[in-house]
């Protein structure tokens, strides 16, 4: 593995659409959550989706990558159809959404090593341990989840997104259950891979992280609005004055 | 990020066992505990199952002179047939099993296995299929643990090579029925199929209370044999002309096993949604 830190943009066409979302609405079965949302995502772009609790964030982004049926419109990823059953979705779509599923016998570091071996990543270990180095969980390489905090644990998911190539990231609230030097740190890495190139799609709360990170948002509710990285931190300040 | 040839499903499939058989803890002792739990609970059923048979057959009183039209009447009172009961029964039960794995989806992952497995860019059969044919064996049980006290409780007593091949048959049966249910969540379609079977479950057993309600034979002559012989020929109840002597309904075996046969090559069609 070369540089972990750097991913390299898929194609040579920087500005060409990661995501186009045409129309879409997502919602469960028939009924919709949100409004009609329409964006497009180009490599070395994050956009930020922001909102109250309840919008309707999380399902417009399990919408876009597949893991819930549209109840209108179409997500395109690559100039394709959203389908997670192709091998180039998988191979170049990264998600990290809030699933505390672990394998309870396996290791902090097994897990992240099935990740990397499935994507065929050349020098597993020293890919491991740069990024258990980086997540702080160094010394927690032999742990068995269930045996983590929640904050470790999330730490552990956001890291299994960054031990395998990508070419969009697809993070549902990382700031989640991290404090606030992880949080910091997170954010500086991902607006880091946003300026080599990666597209980035984030669902987030957290009014710093959105304006280190974002180059868009939008405010996800009955209606949609696009919005500036500053003004949606203003506008989700205050819908959540508490967001520490 | 350089990379070269992946791991194929087979072994990271392995490797994720591996390092779990080799804890004692979550290892050996997790498969020792669901073998454990899953003979324990199939003894439990096929208990309670014969019992239930056993003190139907005493409290209905039924002989050994006819087979499925034998009238089981209440003294004086009104009459369901045997035939009747077991294919209501049957029905439902058929309908229910339906219902629940078109709800719940028949081929299934763990949450882990989802999480962890499902994104890797590897061919995602040799994760699916394990799950997929270990699935078979609770239709399967469920066949036995149906059949065997059903058969057994029939006028006609049927041989043990009579049972055993309802059972067969009752196995082809739960078979078509997963088949089925698994053929909808891979084409992702049959929601008509999960409302329909929703219904049969609720209505069924309530033709059982009709029967009983308002059709008294009392006085009058068994008639409600003739009036319910239809439901003999329910595919669901074709376990119990296997157990009387028909072989004709054994065609559900080939036929299951064609439908599971094209759902097993069809895995890679099943989208993560469908498996969560």
């Amino acid at each position: 593995m070369s540089n972990p830190k750097k991913p390299s943009p898929k194609s040579p066409e920087r500005r060409k659409d990661v995501v186009r979302a045409e129309k879409l609405q997502a919602g469960y079965g028939t009924k919709a959550v949100c409004g009609v949302v329409s964006f497009s995502l180009h490599s070395g772009q994050a956009l930020a989706l922001v909102g109250p609790n309840g919008a309707g964030k999380s399902t417009v982004v399990k919408t876009v990558v597949g893991q819930l049926e549209a109840v209108s419109g179409t997500t395109l990823i690559n100039g394709d159809e959203v389908d997670d059953r192709t091998l180039g979705f998988r191979r170049e779509v990264a998600v990290v959404f809030d699933d505390d599923a672990f394998f309870p016998a396996l290791t902090v570091e097994e897990h992240l090593a099935i990740v990397s071996a499935g994507h065929g990543v050349h020098d597993v270990e020293d890919v491991i341990a740069a990024e258990l180095e980086f997540f702080g969980l160094g010394r927690l390489a032999k742990s068995r989840p269930y045996n983590l905090s929640s904050g470790q644990r999330r730490r552990m998911l956001l890291a299994s997104a960054f031990v395998r190539p990508r070419s969009l990231l697809v993070l549902d609230e990382p700031e989640q259950r991290l404090d606030t030097g992880m949080r910091h740190r997170l954010a500086e890495r991902l607006r880091a891979e946003v300026d080599a190139g990666l597209a980035l799609l984030v669902v987030t709360h957290d009014p710093d992280f959105l304006s280190t990170v974002a180059t868009k948002a939008l405010f996800i509710a009955e209606t949609i609005h696009a919005m500036t990285p500053g003004q949606a931190a203003v506008a989700i300040s205050s819908e959540n004055p508490h967001v520490d | 990020m350089e990379t070269s040839d992946r791991f194929s499903a087979r072994e990271i499939r392995q490797y994720t066992f591996r390092a779990g058989l080799s804890r004692t803890e979550g290892g050996v002792m997790e498969l020792v505990s669901e073998a454990y739990t899953f003979v324990l609970g199939g003894l439990t059923l096929l208990t309670m199952a014969g019992a239930i048979i056993v003190g139907l057959r005493n409290s209905l009183g039924v002989g050994h002179e006819s087979a499925l039209a034998a009238t089981v009447v209440a003294p004086g009172f009104h009459s369901v047939t045997l035939l009747q009961a077991s294919a209501t029964v049957l029905l439902t039960l058929a309908a229910s099993l339906l219902a629940v794995e078109m709800t719940v989806g028949p081929i299934t992952m763990t949450l882990p296995q989802t999480a962890w497995w499902l994104g890797l860019p590897v061919k995602r059969r040799g994760f699916i299929q394990p799950g997929f044919l270990k699935s078979l064996i609770w239709p399967a049980a469920a066949a036995v643990v149906v059949v065997v006290p059903v058969a057994l409780g029939m006028a006609s007593a049927p041989t043990p090579g009579r049972i055993s091949l309802a059972v067969l048959c009752g196995i082809g049966l739960a078979w078509l029925l997963y088949g089925i249910a698994a053929w909808c969540q891979i084409t992702n379609t049959g929601s008509w199929l999960k409302v329909l079977t929703g219904i049969v479950t609720l209505v069924a057993p309530l033709t059982l209370v009709a029967t009983a309600l308002y059709n008294n034979t009392a006085g009058t002559g068994a008639i409600t044999g003739a009036r319910t012989a239809w439901l003999e020929y329910l595919p669901t109840s074709w376990p119990l002309l296997v157990a009387d002597g028909a072989l004709w309904p054994l065609a559900m075996v080939p036929a299951a096993l064609f439908l599971l046969g094209a759902v097993y090559w069809n895995l890679e069609r099943i989208t993560t949604a469908k498996l969560k």
